[in-house]
């Protein structure tokens, strides 16, 4: 079985049936993205590691929850790591009062590379294009998008930092990720 | 900040965009999980803001983990688990034969025996310290091993106590009645949610600040000046806990529900004093949400 020739919710699905070595296969795809996102919220290798770790064992034991109807792989992925993350980072708070897991750096958004097959064009242009729809967000929506996704901030720490009410936060979340989903519709439409 | 609040309850619908975000509060979370279970038209606008917030994830430097890391998590998930890489290895049996070397196998055998002896009996001394060590590392292992059982244990009890939270806010049928201090200052805040005829109750509590910590508090209804006590209820470390009530009589024939901390005999002299109260105010409390299995994450 050459796991490299098949797609990632056929490997999702090999998973559901304990198939480790599918599992291998989708660690070897996705593991430097888990890594890295883990990297950039915790800034800590072993704190990454264990995160990325913890993501790949969810993944092998939550696989049947999967539902490919409902949304790609990679984003399912990415959605296990980054509550992991968030997880992480939230445990962290509560035990050692820690405020902020890293700097106030700005987000370096990287190059979308070189897309070889259609899907990856697919993927490079819906990706211009949530970016953009970021870049283009008033700088309070932008603000605790990025504070929620990339620091692990709830609406009420976010509240409680920016020394606003939680439903001015509430609102700003509401209508940020409106604006972030409209993007990929049209996307679909165009 | 991440006390379990019975304020932070949401309309799961307007919550969808934070849930995606994972900007919930742990409880307000669960009650969008809830959500989800029954709604495919928000299980899909979940799905499309994680496709979209996926992007960002993808947008941060990219760092290779280290290749220990697979080998890490292949012991995490047990001894049965082998990669198709290490299936592929030749066995054993299959190279022996092809050493072309035979003529030399009786003295190397004799070497190999008297080195291995010279190096057992040095390393003698150092195996027997090793031992002691290993003895001690054990000891501390199973210590170790018997407080994460007892962890584990303490977690189910707390999940199973949520699930039965989680019931008496699901019924549409229940009353809620907000308790909060007499003050109305501090964290402290619960919720007396009651079955419909008033015969049982079950009391939320969230945010305690009491003296001691973990703290246990005795439930009182008042009607006038009678006061009837008719439960007591223990909350953790995080001022959060929860217990049934039985009231003995219709909820609803009262007019006050009230707490008060249980206090040490030194400071029995604090112990009637009302830490939270609430008005019972008949069958017209906040509607509750409907909560039922997590899902999907």
């Amino acid at each position: 079985m050459d796991y490299d020739k098949l797609e990632d919710r056929q490997l999702i699905q090999r998973i559901t049936r304990e198939d480790h070595a599918a599992l291998e296969a989708l660690y070897g795809r996705y593991s430097t993205a888990v890594y890295s996102l883990a990297m950039y919220m915790l800034k800590q290798e072993a704190l990454a590691e264990d995160a990325t770790q913890e993501t790949f064992l969810n993944i092998w034991l939550k696989a049947s929850s999967f539902n490919a109807e409902r949304g790609q792989p990679k984003s399912w992925i990415m959605s296990v790591a980054h509550h992991k993350v968030v997880d992480l980072i939230r445990s962290r708070r509560r035990t050692s009062s820690m405020t902020d897991p890293g700097g106030d750096e700005t987000l370096e958004l990287l190059p979308s590379g070189q897309a070889s097959t259609e899907e990856q064009v697919e993927q490079a242009v819906e990706r211009e294009r949530i970016l953009k729809a970021l870049a283009l967000l008033p700088e309070a929506q932008r603000e605790v998008v990025m504070l929620a996704y990339f620091k692990g901030y709830s609406q009420s720490e976010m509240a409680e930092k920016l020394g606003q009410p939680l439903g001015t936060i509430k609102t700003r979340v509401r209508l940020a990720m409106q604006k972030l989903r409209a993007a990929l519709e049209q996307d679909v439409q165009e | 900040m991440y006390k379990n609040n019975p304020q932070h309850q949401v309309n799961p619908e307007d919550a969808l965009e934070a849930y995606a975000l994972d900007a919930l509060d742990d409880l307000e979370a669960l009650q969008v999980e809830s959500h989800l279970e029954g709604s495919e038209s928000s299980r899909l606008a979940v799905a499309d803001m994680h496709h979209a917030l996926s992007f960002l994830g993808q947008s941060v430097p990219q760092r290779q983990p280290s290749p220990a890391l697979l080998l890490r998590l292949r012991r995490a998930l047990g001894p049965s688990f082998t990669s198709a890489s290490t299936r592929d290895v030749r066995p054993v049996w299959r190279w022996w034969p092809r050493i072309p070397a035979v003529k030399f196998l009786v003295p190397s055998a004799a070497a190999v025996v008297i080195a291995l002896f010279s190096l057992a009996v040095v390393m003698n001394v150092g195996l027997a310290n090793r031992t002691g060590d290993l003895e001690r590392q054990n000891s501390t292992l199973t210590a170790q091993i018997a407080v994460s059982a007892e962890q584990d244990s303490s977690m189910a009890d707390k999940v199973q106590e949520l699930r039965v939270a989680n019931q008496w806010l699901a019924n549409p049928e229940n009353v809620s009645l907000n308790l909060t201090p007499p003050g109305g200052s501090g964290t402290s805040s619960g919720v007396l949610v009651v079955e419909g005829d008033g015969s049982q109750a079950m009391l939320l509590l969230a945010g305690m600040e009491g003296s001691q910590e973990p703290g246990t508090y005795d439930v009182w209804l008042m009607r006038g000046a009678d006061k009837v006590q008719v439960g007591t209820l223990q909350v953790d470390a995080q001022g959060w806990g929860s217990a049934p009530i039985d009231p003995g009589e219709s909820v609803f024939s009262f007019d006050r529900v009230g707490l008060t901390e249980q206090m040490s005999s030194a400071e029995g002299a604090r112990a009637s004093i009302m830490v939270l109260e609430g008005a019972i105010s008949g069958r017209g409390g906040s509607p509750m949400y409907t909560v039922q299995a997590p899902v999907w994450r």
